[in-house]
């Protein structure tokens, strides 16, 4: 039931998939090497209203839902299976609807609409350098003062600095602080729209670096300082102290699309595959896909896509029943198990295929004209931990599952 | 002024699925879509819907139940109404028929001043429902356009076929049938694809432009697929001797039709 | 069985005359737009209308209105050309009767006819049965009949032409698919434009023309003319494909070729279906070896 789409969704994938063709299967291998997205593309991608899909139209948005975004991220990831493209689409709709969940009236009516047109970067600055999944371990502090929050901390590992400071009218993050203490714990943390850069220049006491990563070019990474940075009060999202709550749920709704980009990515390596295995021959004219340590092996990923594909869309689903819909009975903490099942499954499975897909390639597929050593290493990041790492699903499940006091040490 | 662009639900004949026994097309299994040159006529409309304000209508043949995504895709492009004629199996109606159903409705639901058509269908490309309804209506026309401009009033329709390029000047009331080369169709944006869900069209019954008797369905005693009666040599090239090897068999081959 | 044909040119006199027979025709009447075809035509057939004018819709409407006051005809044969499904097609429009395109072959049964036509994008052939009054558009195929003498009057039509035509002939190139022995074709398989040169040559060595797939044509400008469905349908005696797949847009086009040879790196290709001889390798390999073997004698 989960995987049939309405109508007006499979209209939607259709258009996904005319745009990718047009648009960005011809560029996506210059953009991993240059390491950078050409901006008329973000503005073509707003246009075409791939941004901010499941936000409110009141608020600029799309008015769509997650279902869709999902459609979206997962159709542009098979088109660039390197997936910054796609990873930068899923930021520009996950952590924007993040924001309309929590966010006030006014900032909301600020940032969206220009989110939505591609003018603006929003995304999830939380990581720390102790680790980004302890989030209650943040040191970031932001003191109360009149009229607003005097901010401090540094961010590592944060996606998009280089587009805030780029864009047409800059951005920010969905950002995570200390407030009132500075103990180690969650129930001390609130979230800000942090805007360092909009229409105009760099605001004072933000201090941006870029890093190099090994894969995933086009999207940029890097952290930022911030020293005494003055956050208006209006820019507090929610209640104060509430943040850490705001974020796990603006996690749920990132992480399904980070699924969704997996395993567009991984289906693209499957068909390469496909073509490779049937068409090159050893031994006097063996198909590679006549070996039987072959062809078990490639049935069993393209079994293991489908099951995470399953899972990504269910929980997509759920969300919007929750989100979008605010159906009575659907309470927030009902995703947090569907949806760390397809975030351990999506990316793992997305890995497995690509190692073995580099390898049924043999030499060729290390080789960089082969292209897909740029697939595996764009998705390993979400092995890694962006987005939460995957033990972290695994503790997520176990405790929602057996119970919290259960699985203490 | 009104435009209206008659619409087509094809089979993709690029996903044609035959039963491997007899050979018949499994229709069913078959997924059906808009072809690409009935596109290039709405973005044809469209194109003159933002330049002149004219009202792009469209139409189609078929059943709600086949074609609902169909109409939803022409208001998701940004047409302004949509009208489907209600009958079934639409894929056996003769050409004449077609025709004479787009013709009574024209008069009917008209005038239009212009109606621009794909110049062929994805499935059975056959091309002459244009013609037969410029016929039928007695309008001036062009077909097989491949580019479209407008200078004042006057339409400047340019057609390639095989000895040359025409070059029409027309002024409404005229209809025309344009191909892939006309134009890069939009693609349907979110928003209006959500729109476009809203939007209602209009259901008319095929009797209540044509009479029963008048609908005449193409009298189809098989289908299979076509297989050409070919030799089917195949020469996989591996090494540098089956170079040679696929070389020499083409010569030989140019020898025996005679072209060496 | 009074017979109306369309004439484009002067191949399709030995055509038509094998439907002429097929149909058990009594009356053969001819159209067509150009002098010089008129009187060679007239010289097999009953009657010739000349309409002589450049094609135009509006004209040929009205010029089919002017004959179809004072004749009637039982079937209406014309090339399953741009322009013969245009002629055909106002026919339908004017006189409501059935028409069927891409007709491949006729048989008799009874008092009607069983026609076969392509559909599909070509990949399949639909049996229709069809009782006069209909229109055919005929595929170039190996059908062809010595057409018998007779001696028709030629009868100008004059209507005015669409008074908005401009007519700009296709350069001569002196390179013409639709006449040549062979036709040498590039398909996606071929890289750059550069690499056109040894299609050209090859079509130049063989003494053949070249043309392109639509994509090369459409989407690159490599050429103004391609092969298929919405181009130009060739039948040389030999079609030899470099880099071309087979979609089925593109065969309908070539597949009255006599010989068809077909050259590309994908096993799976659908073209293989329907070759004479398919080379499953490298083009770049075997185009380079051929040409060099071709020039060595």
């Amino acid at each position: 039931m989960y995987l049939e789409f309405s109508e007006d969704e499979q209209l939607f994938r259709e258009a996904v998939i005319e745009f990718s063709k047009r648009y960005i299967e011809p560029i996506w291998v210059n953009v991993d090497e240059v390491g950078k997205l050409p901006g008329d593309l973000i503005k073509r991608m707003g246009e075409q209203g791939l941004f901010a899909i499941p936000v409110s139209e009141e608020f600029g948005g799309v008015g769509g839902t997650l279902t869709m975004a999902a459609i979206a991220t997962e159709e542009i990831a098979y088109y660039d299976p390197a997936v910054a493209i796609a990873v930068y689409a899923l930021l520009q709709n996950g952590w924007p609807m993040a924001l309309d969940q929590f966010g006030s009236d006014e900032v909301k009516s600020m940032i969206l609409p220009e989110v939505a047109s591609g003018d603006a970067f929003f995304g999830i600055a939380s990581t720390e350098a102790h680790g980004g999944s302890d989030v209650a371990g943040i040191k970031t502090f932001a003191e109360k003062v009149e009229g607003g929050w005097r901010v401090s901390g540094e961010k590592v590992y944060i996606s998009g600095v280089r587009e805030v400071l780029e864009l047409p009218t800059g951005g920010g993050w969905f950002f995570l602080s200390k407030t009132g203490s500075r103990d180690y714990g969650h129930r001390n943390i609130s979230a800000f729209a942090l805007l360092p850069r909009w229409k105009g220049d760099v605001k004072e006491g933000f201090e941006p670096t870029i890093f190099d990563e090994i894969g995933r070019g086009g999207l940029s990474t890097g952290g930022f300082k911030l020293d005494n940075f003055m956050i208006e009060d209006k820019y507090l999202i929610g209640e104060e102290n509430k943040g850490f709550y705001y974020v796990m749920q603006g996690f749920n709704i990132a992480r399904i699309l980070v699924a969704a980009a997996c395993i567009g990515s991984g289906r693209w390596a499957l068909d390469q595959a496909k073509e490779w295995l049937t068409n090159r021959k050893l031994f006097q004219g063996r198909k590679l896909s006549s070996f039987q340590g072959i062809h078990f092996k490639f049935a069993e990923l393209y079994t293991e896509l489908e099951a995470a594909r399953l899972f990504t869309y269910k929980a997509a689903r759920l969300a919007d029943k929750i989100y979008i819909e605010k159906k009575p009975g659907f309470k927030p903490k009902d995703l947090n198990v569907p949806v760390a099942m397809a975030k351990l499954k999506a990316p793992e499975t997305t890995i497995r295929i690509y190692e073995e897909v580099l390898k049924w390639y043999g030499a060729y597929g290390y080789t960089k004209e082969s292209n897909i050593y740029r697939g595996w290493l764009g998705t390993f990041s979400y092995v890694i931990g962006a987005e939460g790492g995957q033990n972290i699903m695994r503790i997520i499940i176990a405790r929602d599952i057996l119970g919290k006091e259960n699985i203490r040490s | 002024m009104r435009v209206l662009v008659p619409i087509k639900l094809s089979y993709d004949i690029n996903q044609m699925k035959y039963d491997e026994r007899t050979g018949e097309p499994i229709l069913d299994a078959v997924p059906r879509v808009m072809g690409d040159m009935d596109r290039c006529a709405l973005e044809a409309a469209l194109q003159l819907k933002e330049s002149l304000g004219v009202v792009v209508e469209f139409i189609s043949i078929g059943s709600r139940r086949t074609h609902n995504k169909l109409m939803m895709d022409a208001y998701a492009m940004g047409c302004d109404k949509g009208y489907l004629i209600e009958a079934e199996d639409t894929n056996t109606l003769d050409a004449y028929t077609v025709s004479s159903i787009i013709g009574k409705f024209v008069e009917k639901y008209g005038p239009y001043d212009i109606i621009i058509m794909g110049a062929t269908s994805q499935d059975t490309h056959s091309s002459v429902v244009p013609p037969a309804l410029s016929a039928l209506l007695g309008y001036r026309a062009a077909f097989g356009v491949d580019k479209v401009t407008v200078e004042g009033d006057v339409f400047i329709l340019e057609a390639t076929y095989e000895d040359g390029i025409y070059r029409y000047r027309l002024t409404p009331p005229f209809i025309i049938s344009v191909t892939t080369e006309a134009n890069t169709p939009r693609i349907p944006k979110l928003k209006d694809i959500l729109k476009a869900r809203r939007m209602k069209y209009e259901v008319l019954p095929v009797n209540d432009l044509i009479s029963k008797d008048e609908v005449r369905k193409i009298n189809v005693t098989s289908i299979k697929k076509y297989v050409t009666p070919r030799r089917r040599e195949i020469i996989e090239v591996d090494s540098e001797e089956d170079v040679d090897k696929a070389v020499y068999r083409i010569i030989e081959l140019l020898k025996e039709a005679e072209i060496l | 069985m009074r017979i109306l044909t369309f004439i484009e040119d002067l191949s399709w006199i030995d055509i038509f005359e094998y439907f002429h027979s097929a149909l058990e025709g009594v009356e053969f009447s001819a159209f067509t737009l150009d002098k010089n075809i008129a009187v060679e035509v007239s010289k097999h057939y009953d009657k010739v209308f000349l309409y002589d004018s450049a094609f135009n819709v509006y004209g040929i409407q009205s010029a089919l209105r002017k004959i179809l006051n004072g004749d009637k005809f039982d079937v209406v044969l014309a090339p399953s050309s741009n322009k013969g499904r245009m002629f055909a097609g106002i026919y339908t429009g004017l006189t409501k009767c059935s028409i069927v395109t891409d007709v491949i072959g006729i048989e008799r049964e009874g008092k009607s006819f069983i026609v076969n036509r392509l559909v599909y994008g070509g990949t399949a052939i639909a049996t229709i049965h069809v009782s006069s009054p209909f229109s055919l558009c005929i595929v170039k195929g190996g059908y062809k009949e010595k057409p018998k003498n007779r001696f028709g009057e030629i009868i100008k039509i004059d209507v005015e032409p669409d008074s908005g035509v401009e007519f700009r002939p296709r350069e001569v190139t002196g390179n013409d698919p639709t006449s040549s022995d062979i036709v040498v074709v590039a398909g996606r398989g071929i890289k750059k434009k550069e690499d056109m040169a040894m299609i050209e040559e090859l079509a130049g060595i063989t003494g053949g023309a070249w043309s392109v797939t639509r994509p090369l044509a459409a989407d690159y400008r490599w050429a103004d003319q391609w092969i298929g469905i919405s181009g130009l349908i060739i039948s040389p005696k030999v079609y030899i494909a470099f880099g071309v797949s087979g979609q089925p847009h593109h065969m309908m086009g070539a597949r009255a070729s006599k010989y068809v040879i077909a050259v590309n790196k994908d096993p799976e290709a659908p073209i293989f279906e329907e070759a004479d001889l398919g080379i499953v390798g490298d083009l770049y390999k075997i185009l380079p070896r051929l040409l060099d073997r071709l020039k060595k004698g």
